[in-house]
């Protein structure tokens, strides 16, 4: 929503104009409550009716004074006042041109209009200004000082009797003027006491200060605001299409607001060459027309155009706005698009074991091989240990067999010789000793041999067969009822069987080992060709696509459905608002018409009056159009002389106020300003003419008041008396 | 006792004397011995070695080294000792004491003195301290003979008994003695311990000599190697 929307948008519906609002309804194909709604939102609202109000506008008096700067260099202060009586006031030189006439027109409007087209220079010089002005009979002063070309003052109301001291007032302005002047030396001198002086010397008269300023925008803000409620106007919304150079479109341009400044331009004639009917802006002279000629449907007309247009303006950027978005949202739909394409090519040409699911595989191929591999190799460590025991037990059970075979064997062998001597004292064995040792004693020390070795044979080691018998028996065994080598060889058998199984399982064990280290160094080699640069890459495009995904489904294109809702409703609006213009330009012309009918009947006729030959028919249409027949030809406006057109100029004011008069409508406030008569005359004589024509209006019309200015300054003389005539002398200077 | 059962021991003595002892012609001391070995320490000496392959093989090795004995048989004799299951089947291990390796061998002295085998006389029969030398009696000499011929596994013993003779220590006592603490583990014993088996030591050693002689390791040993031992 724009800014002058959400100022608005608490406006409550239309109430009433039944009529105009069914005309729009008609027009607009729209339900009633939308358009009372729409209409409301912009502020275009049906008028009350027409005005009656008697408005007038009186220039009474002016004075101004400053430094002149001369083109040599030099300077000098100056003062001028005069005050303006009703009627047609003159202001002229002898065949002087640049003496000032036009300056002191346009000095005069500053402070009417709070808008000047002084030129520069004398803008430059002037110091100080007052004009006395009565509005709707109230008599006003807006007086200000003027330091580098800025107006800084106040507007005060006067007491109703006024009568200000013009000539005082100048001689005060000359004295502080020339003071300063002469104090500094210098041209632009402040005269910072001027502004202060001059409220000081009106003070008697003053009743209220209505209003002060300090610049040239706030003067003309400030005059605005006084003027256009006392006269009568209400500030127009407009419609500024931009310039040609600068437009983007043809609903390029933007909204302002016309007010007195506008409307005081009907005020000025000044140059006669500008073919506009009204006014001196070419733009400005239909709606100058309308406002002049009051149809209270006009401002209407112009609001429901002027926000029109601006709402084509918006619906036209918003359009842009679409476009661009659509633009740049297609477009970086596009680029996301294939940049994801890219990553997705570039990824399926990624080897296959860089995928990281494919890695976390292998890492867990490998974590699985490895523990396998670790229990696998403990087993047949294990498995070895157990054999290496065994087979050492073994081997010494080995040895015990053979230690006592060989023990066997040596104690057969020794027992089988008889000791022949005793060890000791080497003392021969007797015969009967001898004998001894068959009745069981020995026969060296005579004791009790419990084992004869010689007769009794040695317990019978048990055969290999008897053994595994034995083992496979079942049958418990006893230890003691084996002979030692007979344990012995039993264990051996034993360890044998239990060696043999052991390597089995040792070997089935390494069997095992060799499979598990066989996968682990695939899983190895597996996973060390991984291109992990690959598997980098992959990760980071994978990264990147999922970022990519993830803007691509944020362009839902939310923004570009937002202004195009936008755009439907106030194209909606725009309809409205365009009907609504035109049900008001229809009954604004319906009053026109009637109007500029009786305008036209007027204009022909003061058109004649002022001069212009053979002029049968003047007639005015509501676009500011004007058709001359004269001896039969009908010319346009702009194809006339400039003294017809400013004769006929002066017609259309004069006709304006005259039919107001009579209609009671209308709103020209009365006063009029000429610039330079007579300028364009082929004959200067009938300068004369044309003035007394206008004394004449004035004294039909009242509430008209005429300031002119002329270089042709006798005949002023000759047409005017001196309250208001200010002719300077041959050679002379207006101020 | 280590050494076995009193007639192991008492064989083992009689190999020592027949195949170790200095051969006697009319010893006034003992008129009709053949042999004689001179001292207690001798005769002990003799038996470590002979009851341990592995310090005999590991002396056999140093031999070679020393240039004494020719490379080839006496590797091939080594190999016959330590390889296998030789070592642990002849293996009967010794205590060591202050004086080195020692076990007492009255009893089997005894039995062969009863039998008139062999004669122990005293250098100095006056002296209790004095050498004791071991004579060898022809019916030791017989009774050897026939051994080696009643009993195989006496076999293995004569053999590494030839081996000690190609010892230059061999012939007196404490010469043997010295050299036998040469060795590093069997000087760190100490008293009242068993003596180590060095069997790994030693195979590794001699598997070092044949590769810096240029030998393969473990040798042929169909040759004059002493084979198992048993069968």
């Amino acid at each position: 929503m724009t800014q002058q929307d959400a100022g608005r948008s608490s406006s409550e519906p239309i109430v009433g104009a039944d009529d105009w609002i069914d005309d729009i309804v008609r027009r607009s194909g729209y339900q009633e409550a939308e358009v009372r709604g729409a209409l409301a939102v912009e502020s275009i609202t049906p008028p009350t009716g027409w005005s009656t109000a008697r408005h007038s506008l009186a220039v009474r008096g002016v004075h101004f004074a400053g430094i002149k700067q001369f083109r040599d260099g030099t300077a000098a202060p100056f003062s001028f006042a005069k005050a303006i009586q009703p009627g047609v006031t003159g202001f002229g030189t002898q065949d002087e041109n640049d003496a000032g006439k036009s300056s002191l027109l346009h000095i005069i409007l500053w402070a009417v209009r709070g808008r000047t087209d002084l030129q520069d220079d004398v803008r430059q010089w002037l110091r100080g200004v007052l004009v006395e002005v009565t509005v709707n009979g109230e008599p006003m002063a807006v007086v200000f000082g003027v330091h580098n070309r800025r107006p800084r003052g106040k507007v005060l109301l006067l007491a109703p009797d006024a009568d200000l001291p013009w000539e005082d007032l100048s001689h005060l302005s000359h004295r502080l003027v020339k003071e300063a002047f002469e104090a500094s030396g210098d041209a632009p001198t402040a005269v910072p006491d001027l502004l202060e002086q001059l409220c000081e010397a009106l003070r008697p008269h003053v009743r209220h200060e209505l209003a002060s300023f300090s610049s040239g925008k706030d003067l003309e803000r400030v005059m605005d605001g006084i003027m256009s409620p006392r006269l009568g106007f209400e500030a127009i919304p407009s419609w500024g299409a931009r310039r040609d150079g600068d437009r983007i479109d043809d609903a390029d341009g933007a909204l302002g607001v016309q007010g007195w400044p506008t409307w005081s331009g009907a005020l000025l004639i000044s140059d006669p060459s500008v073919k506009v009917v009204l006014g001196e802006e070419l733009y400005a002279a239909v709606r100058l027309l309308q406002v002049y000629l009051g149809s209270p449907w006009a401002p209407v007309a112009a609001t429901a155009q002027a926000f029109g247009r601006h709402l084509e303006n918006r619906i036209s950027v918003l359009n842009r706005q679409v476009k661009q978005a659509r633009t740049a949202h297609t477009a970086s739909l596009e680029q996301l698009q294939r940049e994801i394409a890219d990553i997705d090519r570039i990824l399926a040409g990624l080897p296959v074991l860089a995928d990281p699911e494919q890695i976390r595989l292998l890492v867990d191929a490998l974590q699985r091989t490895a523990t396998v591999y670790a229990h696998a190799n403990d087993a047949w460590l294990q498995s070895s240990q157990a054999y290496g025991e065994t087979s050492r037990l073994l081997e010494s059970t080995e040895a015990d067999v053979a230690a006592l075979l060989e023990a066997a064997h040596t104690r057969r062998f020794w027992h089988a010789l008889k000791p022949t001597c005793c060890p000791r004292c080497e003392t021969d064995v007797l015969p009967e000793r001898w004998a001894a040792e068959k009745t069981g004693r020995c026969s060296l020390c005579d004791s009790d041999l419990q084992l004869e070795p010689d007769h009794e044979p040695e317990t019978k080691p048990l055969s290999q067969e008897e053994l595994r018998r034995l083992l496979t028996d079942n049958s418990e065994l006893d230890l003691d009822s084996l002979d030692d080598l007979s344990q012995a060889r039993l264990a051996v058998l034993q360890l044998t069987d239990a060696v043999k199984s052991q390597a089995s399982d040792m070997d089935s064990a390494k069997a095992e080992r060799d499979v598990a280290y066989a996968a682990l160094s695939a899983a190895r080699s597996a996973l060390a060709e991984v291109d992990t640069l690959a598997a980098e890459q992959r990760r980071l495009l994978e990264l990147s696509r999922a970022q990519l995904a993830g803007q691509l489904s944020e362009r839902s294109g939310a923004r570009i459905s937002d202004f195009a809702d936008q755009v439907t409703a106030l194209t909606r609006r725009l309809k409205i608002v365009q009907a609504a213009e035109t049900a008001s330009v229809t009954r604004r012309k319906e009053d026109q018409d009637e109007l500029l009918a009786q305008v036209n009947d007027r204009l022909t006729f003061i058109g004649q009056h002022l001069g212009v030959r053979q002029l049968t028919r003047a007639e005015l249409d509501g676009g500011a159009h004007m058709k001359i027949t004269k001896g039969g030809t009908t010319t346009p406006f702009s194809r006339v002389n400039d003294g017809e057109r400013l004769r006929l100029k002066i017609a259309v004011v004069a006709a304006l106020l005259r039919v107001g008069l009579e209609a009671g409508v209308t709103r020209h406030p009365g006063l009029l300003i000429l610039d330079s008569i007579g300028r364009e005359e082929a004959k200067p004589a009938d300068v004369a003419s044309m003035i007394k024509e206008l004394i004449q209006l004035t004294e039909d019309i009242p509430g008209l008041q005429v300031i002119l200015t002329s270089a042709h300054g006798r005949y002023l003389h000759e047409t005017l008396d001196a309250a208001h005539t200010y002719v300077v002398e041959p050679g002379n200077t207006l101020w | 006792m280590r050494g076995g059962a009193t007639t192991q021991s008492a064989s083992r003595l009689l190999v020592i004397m027949d195949v170790l002892g200095s051969p006697l012609a009319g010893d006034g001391v003992a008129p009709d011995a053949v042999k004689v070995v001179r001292s207690l320490t001798r005769l002990v000496k003799l038996d470590f070695w002979l009851r341990c392959p592995d310090f005999l093989a590991h002396e056999l090795l140093t031999e070679v080294e020393q240039e004494r004995q020719p490379a080839g048989p006496t590797l091939r004799l080594v190999a016959g000792m330590i390889g296998g299951v030789a070592p642990s089947l002849h293996r009967y291990p010794m205590t060591k004491y202050l004086y080195g390796a020692y076990e007492r061998p009255d009893n089997a002295l005894a039995l062969l003195a009863s039998r008139k085998h062999i004669a122990v006389r005293r250098v100095n029969e006056s002296s209790s301290n004095a050498r004791r030398d071991y004579y060898l009696l022809p019916r030791g000499q017989e009774a050897a003979t026939a051994l080696q011929a009643d009993i195989p596994e006496m076999i293995w013993y004569v053999r590494q008994a030839q081996a000690i003779g190609l010892i230059p220590e061999a012939v007196t006592g404490g010469r043997m003695r010295q050299r036998q603490y040469e060795h590093e583990a069997y000087k760190a014993v100490a008293a009242g311990k068993l003596i180590p088996d060095i069997t790994e030591e030693v195979t590794l050693r001699a598997q070092e000599l044949s590769a810096r002689l240029g030998l393969t390791w473990p040798p042929d040993t169909q040759q004059d190697a002493a084979g198992g031992g048993h069968g």
